[in-house]
């Protein structure tokens, strides 16, 4: 199973017809192109990253169970953000249920021997802890947009609203987020 | 749509993309063992499905069976009780026509009717249907 150097999304959408057919090749391939995206996404919404690989796992079973019924009216890319987002909500919904277990974990320390690693790691943490604060909807949000580069529109379709209301989102989190990174963030001259 | 200063909106796109994608060795194996388990899952759901209501027909089926058939029995039973002046032999359920004469002349003796003609036929037919 060879992956078409040309257009990703024309490839993905040739990859979904065989994984409606049972290809499983086809299926490793979707797989190992689309994951690293989906678990970076999912870590940095739930702060665990081996819950966030178990939803990643789902997200994949929940793909091979609807590519019979798939129609490329957006990127696969999209469809799979949208899949996670929703199972990212249960598992929000699941977890209020258990208050015992923490929601967010604050990233673990980096390990940057030298000042200016230590320094850059300092700054990336705070503004991790900072996205960690938002709001789901916020976070989700900005998280998609600055982090996975998705525009506006397919925010929308990611979380089942307009684009104004993720335009909304994006802009108060921004604001929250400069009021958070206010007092801590230094910028170096 | 405002922005955060060029310094932190930068700091915060290095700082998000520091996890924008995260790879996990041997993740796609994961993934397609995890999609044949849902398959196999599926599978064995779908025919259990299937086969509860045919289980739950056959259950009934036996079950009305042997019901009907005390039924019946207990019926007989009462009506040779009725005409313990007669000497019946019970007839075995699928003796439909000896049952329908003697559920017609019970029924004609208890209500005082006239005889009601093809009613034993009736009876037996829908016995027979029941049965």
């Amino acid at each position: 199973m060879e992956a078409s150097e040309t257009d990703p999304d024309e490839d993905d959408r040739r990859l979904m017809a065989l994984v409606a057919g049972g290809d499983d090749d086809a299926l490793r391939m979707i797989v190992h192109r689309h994951h690293g995206r989906l678990l970076g996404f999912l870590t940095s919404q739930l702060g665990a990253q081996a819950v966030a690989e178990e939803l990643t796992l789902e997200v994949f079973v929940r793909l091979h169970r609807a590519a019979p019924r798939w129609r490329p009216e957006a990127k696969l890319s999209t469809y799979l953000f949208h899949i996670a987002h929703n199972l990212m909500l249960n598992e929000r919904r699941r977890r209020a249920r258990k208050p015992t277990s923490p929601m967010e974990s604050a990233p673990e320390p980096g390990d940057g021997s030298h000042e200016s690693q230590r320094a850059v790691a300092d700054i990336q943490e705070a503004f991790q802890r900072a996205v960690a604060t938002l709001p789901p909807e916020q976070r989700a949000a900005i998280l998609l947009l600055v982090q996975q580069d998705l525009s506006y529109e397919e925010i929308g379709k990611v979380m089942g609203v307009s684009v104004a209301s993720v335009k909304t989102w994006v802009h108060r989190a921004r604001l929250q987020l400069r009021k958070a990174m206010g007092e801590d963030f230094r910028p170096t001259a | 749509m405002d922005h955060l200063e060029p310094d932190i909106e930068s700091s915060l796109r290095d700082a998000l993309r520091h996890g924008r994608e995260l790879t996990v060795p041997g993740f796609t194996e994961r993934a397609v063992a995890a999609v044949r388990r849902d398959v196999r899952r599926r599978r064995i759901v779908r025919w259990a499905a299937l086969a509860s209501p045919v289980a739950a027909a056959l259950l009934l089926y036996v079950g009305m069976s042997a019901a009907s058939r005390e039924l019946s029995e207990q019926d007989l039973a009462q009506i040779a009780s009725l005409h313990a002046s007669v000497a019946v032999e019970l007839p075995r359920l699928d003796d439909t026509a000896a049952l329908a004469a003697l559920v017609v002349a019970d029924f004609e003796e208890s209500v005082g009717t006239p005889r009601l003609e093809g009613a034993e036929e009736t009876i037996a037919a829908l016995v027979l249907a029941d049965s």
